[in-house]
């Protein structure tokens, strides 16, 4: 038997909380023998279970008392804590994350007794979320590619070279073939960015909850007159899914859920220049630009953002731009979905 | 790597339905999910006595490895050891690794066999003694270090461990004292059939049937869509 036992009762049997709002509650110690209680703590602690690898962070202690127990006694410790504000409870099919609030005995000698009693801490509905983009700014450059593939499709191509070399016969041919093969395949997502990139140049993308209506999300593509006379159609969707990675090494999986795909297509906007939502004004030769719209309606469940070290929550846009007679120009830009800055 | 894609539309679930995790299966979260290296050793069914075996790395110069192929228990079993010396360091060496392996009494890795001879040789040093997993046989070289050897095989896991090791897994993440929904024998029969000692296989199909799971009954071989496609 231990020392104690602890256990943590929350008033009026509430478990549910809303961001920032004060949990109240009690820490009741049942001491079983005489003892000295170093410190004892109470801290909040989230953990994310389901497929992938746990992750968990534990926030600052409060002590409570430090002192003196005595046997067959019964303590309480009344307590007020902050709810945290993110990360937001979430259930999935993958990924979970729950919070914790955990109390703790340090007793010299033995084994600490602790108490635990899950929370759940969400906005009382989804409307009190929002969505953002992250960027730093609505410039989508031509140039960011991805050197990895270049340097594997160049030894792919060198080793084609090295083959030649070699006496001709079933199977040199069969590695060259190989190795070709797989030069073009590490180096197309290269060239096709390259391609796509020099041909349509830097387009500017700016995304926003329309005007305060939150059940969709508005995304604009300002691109100049000759740019879009160079396109065929324009489309883009919201995607929202889960990804997680079990194990490390060899054994490491990845597991992808979709929880939400939204398609749309570009349109002309038709309607005056709107507000710019950098904060930018109507530059001069603004004229000479289009403005292409698409509206991605948003999932009416509560999905927060959410990325730790093996479990994420990812909202995103991805946009495809059809190019006659080259390879599409394809782009996505990250999303935060999150409380209310104004809440 | 391997990568697995599923695929459903959000819930309509808005934010104030979210109540307690798996509660309406009397359980704290799936039971067949990612576990934290802390739970390994209430649920590992070893085929020793850990408290003995945790004595004897202590007081002799003892080695003992775990072989085994992938999702066989080999880990599991060395976490589980792990847990009674939570304080000297559990090494997992991935690919082309060379990590440092501190100088503990009692040495700690997963997939040894990675290390090369030269390096293995110079981890035994000082050590009082060495559990590894590996998927070679190190036997002779331990001997060489000087350590008494024990080898156990991961795998071969009977119906009847495999009953234990799901039950165990299941009652870990009780609530309360009311009952939880167990895998019901013949379900346990038939996975022994057609999976054998592949455990990962059978844990990563039970994931998916408890997720989808509404209410507190015994887990039957139908519903266990997964692992018959």
């Amino acid at each position: 038997m231990s020392k104690c036992e602890i256990s943590i009762v929350l008033d009026d049997e509430k478990y549910r909380y809303e961001p920032n709002e004060i949990i109240r509650g009690e820490v009741r110690v049942e001491v079983n023998d005489d003892c000295k209680c170093k410190a004892l703590t109470l801290f909040l602690s989230w953990n994310t279970h389901g497929r992938g690898n746990v992750d968990k962070e534990k926030f600052p202690a409060v002590t409570l008392f430090s002192g003196q127990w005595h046997g067959a006694q019964s303590y309480s410790y009344p307590f007020e804590i902050h709810a945290p504000s993110t990360p937001l409870t979430y259930r999935g099919n993958y990924l979970n994350v729950d919070w914790h609030l955990n109390c703790r005995a340090d007793i010299p000698w033995a084994i600490d007794p602790k108490g635990v009693e899950e929370i759940v801490v969400a906005p009382s509905d989804s409307e009190q979320l929002s969505t953002t983009d992250t960027r730093d700014g609505p410039a989508i450059g031509a140039g960011h590619v991805s050197k990895a593939p270049l340097l594997v499709g160049v030894f792919a191509f060198y080793w084609c070279g090295m083959v030649l070399w070699m006496d001709i016969g079933v199977v040199t041919v069969l590695m060259f073939l190989f190795g070709l093969g797989f030069a073009f395949a590490a180096l197309y997502p290269f060239f096709r960015r390259l391609i796509s990139g020099a041909i349509l140049g830097d387009v500017s993308a700016e995304i926003d909850e329309t005007g305060g209506e939150k059940s969709r999300l508005c995304c604009k593509l300002r691109l100049s007159r000759k740019q879009r006379q160079k396109l065929t159609s324009a489309r883009g969707s919201l995607k929202v899914y889960e990804k997680v990675v079990y194990g490390s090494g060899t054994d490491k999986q990845t597991y992808t859920h979709d929880l939400w795909d939204s398609p749309g297509t570009f349109q002309l906007d038709a309607s005056p220049k709107s507000a710019d939502p950098y904060g930018r004004g109507v530059a001069e030769g603004e004229a000479d630009h289009d403005v292409l719209v698409a509206y991605f309606s948003q999932p009416d469940a509560a999905l927060p953002s959410f990325s730790s070290g093996s479990n994420d929550l990812v909202w995103e846009v991805k946009l495809h731009l059809d190019l006659p007679n080259a390879p599409d120009w394809l782009h996505t830009i990250p999303l935060n979905r999150s409380l209310s800055v104004t809440k | 790597m391997l990568v697995i894609t599923s695929n459903s539309r959000a819930d309509d679930r808005p934010a104030e339905s979210i109540g307690r995790p798996f509660a309406h299966l009397n359980l704290r979260q799936n039971p067949f999910g990612s576990l934290e290296r802390a739970d390994w050793g209430n649920l590992a069914v070893l085929p020793f006595c850990l408290d003995s075996l945790a004595a004897e790395l202590m007081e002799k110069k003892l080695a003992l490895q775990f072989l085994g192929h992938a999702g066989r228990g080999k880990s599991t079993h060395l976490m589980a050891i792990h847990t009674r010396f939570a304080d000297f360091a559990f090494t997992y060496i991935g690919p082309g690794q060379r990590p440092q392996l501190g100088r503990n009494a009692v040495l700690f890795v997963d997939e040894f066999q990675r290390l090369s001879a030269f390096r293995r040789r110079r981890a035994y040093r000082g050590r009082q003694s060495v559990v590894i997993g590996s998927h070679e046989d190190l036997t002779a070289e331990l001997v060489n270090a000087g350590f008494e050897t024990r080898t156990v095989q991961a795998g071969g896991t009977s119906e009847k461990t495999l009953g234990e090791i799901l039950h165990r897994r299941v009652r870990y993440f009780r609530r309360t004292a009311a009952p939880v929904p167990l895998v019901s024998d013949d379900a346990v029969h038939a996975l022994h059939l057609k999976f054998g000692d592949d455990l990962r296989q059978i844990t990563n199909g039970l994931y998916t049937t408890y997720q989808e799971l509404s209410e507190v009954r015994r887990v039957e071989m139908r519903d266990i869509d997964s692992l018959r496609r």
